[in-house]
């Protein structure tokens, strides 16, 4: 039996407060003034409560819907242990008991589970939304993109290489059933590439005709972006970027630096492999266009391996200059590639490879 | 009246980085799984644990709010905002229909006001959020006055110091404190203060001075001087109080919380929140005591609408 436990009691009404022996009485908790003769007062234990979380070495607080405002003051920590059994909502706010860290461990464990699950479910889940996406509202997306890559280059407008472009184009999406009509356009940029916007948008930058010796590697690129068109890949990365962007906009909810640090590394990361198994998905569709449409598919390894030759001669050896992703699409190219029609005459090849005028 | 400084500290602070870390952590993780709702709970969370470590003359404070009194009053905020949205909008369609360009302009102007009234009433009526929901010995805080008052008062100060070029933000700021204080009470005892603006203006202009060749440091020590002066100012009863700080100790703690928070990406937060409390409460005295008998409870309501105006707009009010 614990003996003579003393606390502060403030009865809420005025700012004084007085000593008082704490003793049970039934169901209840009775508090006798030591020095004044005063009232005793009476907590029924039941509905007894911590004002705030209690740790180690700090005084107990307690109150009672009975007294709206008053506060009872307690230093000895043993006072838990007492009314354990009878006064359960004491319980709720004590942190200091031996094993606070092991539930606060546990509950960490099962938050970080949740968050983990979430970062890996919310993207995936917004992916999910693609099919509803309206085609009308892609189109209009990928249009105002392609004007915002227009607004700072010329555009190459040369009229039979553009029906030329366009007339392969329409051969190879032929083999797919796309949700949207492709459109195509050249931009003049010392840059080797070409991108998909959303709604079938093919944008080619000239420094690619340059690259490409033949038109089978022409074909090749385009054969790989309409395959991205039609696998709606750069909607999927927008609503995988937009759920990204919702968990990041969560954590900075704390304003730290270091969640947003922390949380954008962990979407770099996530979205390169996901585009990874895009550029997979869209080799494999594009080999089946070209096939499909009956044209030479060598130029998909050949366009490669050209690609590997010029970051070897532009970058650092070393380290940066191999490339296992390009090297793992060319064996894969290598693989299921045959011959077949060529993807242009010479003639309207000429003429694409001259219509920025170089 | 007899004034006696006591020996020992008469405020002390007892949060430790630690505990606090384990509640930002927590809060965080909470937050991310509820998709931000438990915003509200998080921020009564830390607030109590601050409250709570802050020790006055052996009796510490308590936090009274609650989450769900939080989220109420960020959804009143919302529902105000849409309502002033569709105001203006209205506004600026009649407007411009009658007064062409000119309306355009002038209702740009009424939202201009508007926002600076709004923006110091959210202040005051978030201050009184916090005070009636503080209590000491069981006696509850309070703070009287008009948030819209205030935010007039803000307002025209505003106007007062950009027109003379800054030269009179000292009656800027004791105006504002003024106000403040002498509508703050502790129970049924009320605070006095007697701050000047004049009594200011000289550290002001020599601060204002040097914050050119300083790059602006010069006005941590006005800063120290301004706290200073607010504290020696003020009254509860008999109460008075004593702040110590010095421009060199500020411009230490301000320098050292920026690098632990560069340092540790944001992280080191906690500390920086309980080192800054004990910084000043390290400082701080209390000198004189109230007769705590005749302290009585005083009844004031007040919701939490104000508070959820600031934290629409992220007015940083910790």
């Amino acid at each position: 039996m614990i003996s003579a436990i003393e606390g502060w009691w403030s009865d809420g009404h005025t700012a004084s407060r007085r000593r008082v022996r704490l003793a049970r009485a039934g169901g209840q908790l009775r508090l006798v003034g030591i020095e004044s003769g005063a009232e005793a007062v009476y907590l029924g234990l039941a509905d007894l409560r911590l004002t705030e979380e209690v740790y180690r070495g700090q005084p107990l607080r307690l109150a009672h819907p009975d007294w709206p405002d008053a506060i009872l003051t307690i230093e000895d920590h043993r006072l838990i242990e007492w009314l354990y059994d009878d006064a359960p909502r004491l319980r709720r706010r004590y942190l200091a008991r031996h094993g606070a860290r092991w539930r606060f461990a546990v509950w960490g464990g099962a938050l970080i589970a949740v968050l983990v699950v979430l970062t890996l479910a919310v993207p995936r889940a917004m992916v999910l939304l693609a099919p509803s996406v309206p085609a009308a509202w892609a189109e209009a997306l990928g249009e105002i993109t392609v004007e915002t890559l227009a607004s700072n280059r010329s555009t190459c407008r040369e009229p039979r290489a553009q029906a030329a472009l366009e007339e392969l184009v329409a051969r190879l999406a032929a083999g797919a059933d796309a949700p949207y009509r492709f459109t195509v356009r050249v931009f003049e940029s010392p840059v080797a590439n070409a991108v998909t916007t959303t709604g079938g948008h093919i944008v080619i930058f000239s420094g690619l005709l340059e690259l490409g010796q033949t038109p089978e590697e022409l074909a090749a690129v385009l054969a790989h972006e309409i395959a991205h068109g039609v696998e709606r890949h750069p909607l999927k990365a927008l609503l995988r970027d937009m759920g990204y962007r919702l968990l990041v906009a969560l954590m900075a909810g704390d304003a730290s630096v270091g969640a947003d640090l922390v949380s954008e590394a962990a979407r770099l990361t996530l979205e390169r492999s996901h585009s990874r198994a895009d550029e997979a998905a869209a080799d494999e569709l594009a080999m089946t266009l070209l096939h499909r449409a009956g044209i030479d598919s060598r130029g998909v390894a050949r366009l490669f391996q050209r690609l590997v030759e010029q970051k070897e001669r532009t970058t650092v050896p070393a380290l940066l200059s191999t490339h296992p992703g390009l090297a793992e699409r060319i064996a894969a190219a290598e693989t299921r590639q045959r011959s077949g029609k060529p993807a242009l005459t010479s003639s309207t090849w000429r003429a694409v490879r001259a219509m920025c005028g170089r | 009246m007899h004034t006696e400084t006591i020996g020992h500290r008469r405020i002390r602070h007892y949060g430790s980085g630690g505990e606090l870390f384990a509640i930002f952590i927590v809060n965080l993780l909470l937050k991310i799984a509820t998709l931000g709702i438990y915003h509200f709970w998080a921020k009564t969370r830390v607030r109590r644990y601050l409250w709570t470590q802050t020790d006055f003359n052996g009796e510490r404070l308590e936090y009274t709010g609650t989450g769900g009194e939080l989220l109420v009053g960020f959804l009143k905020a919302i529902g105000l905002c849409i309502l002033v949205v569709i105001g203006i909008t209205a506004l600026n369609g009649a407007a411009t229909a009658l007064l062409g360009p000119a309306g355009h302009t002038g209702t740009i102007v009424v939202c201009a006001l508007l926002i600076a009234f709004a923006t110091g009433a959210a202040r005051y009526a978030s201050r009184r959020y916090r005070l009636t929901r503080t209590r000491y010995r069981g006696i509850r805080f309070g703070l009287q006055g008009s948030a819209w008052r205030y935010g007039m008062f803000a307002f025209g100060y505003g106007l007062l110091v950009i027109v003379t070029l800054g030269l009179a933000t000292p009656w800027m700021r004791m105006a504002l404190d003024r106000y403040v204080y002498t509508h703050q009470r502790f129970g049924s005892l009320e605070f006095e203060f007697d701050g000047r603006g004049g009594d200011l203006f000289k550290v002001f202009a020599l601060c204002l001075l040097f914050a050119i060749p300083t790059l602006g440091l010069s006005l941590i020590w006005y800063a120290a001087a301004e706290a200073r002066y607010v504290a020696s100012r003020l009254r509860l009863g008999p109460v008075r109080f004593e702040l110590t700080v010095t421009g060199g100790q500020l411009l230490g703690l301000v320098l050292v919380n920026l690098l632990l928070i560069l340092v540790t990406l944001g992280f080191g937060l906690p500390w920086v929140a309980v080192r800054t409390l004990r910084f000043f409460s390290e400082r701080t005295r209390i000198i004189g005591e109230p007769n705590y008998d005749a302290v009585l409870q005083a009844q004031e309501a007040a919701g939490a609408t104000g508070e959820g105006i600031a934290d629409a707009f992220d007015l940083g009010i910790a």
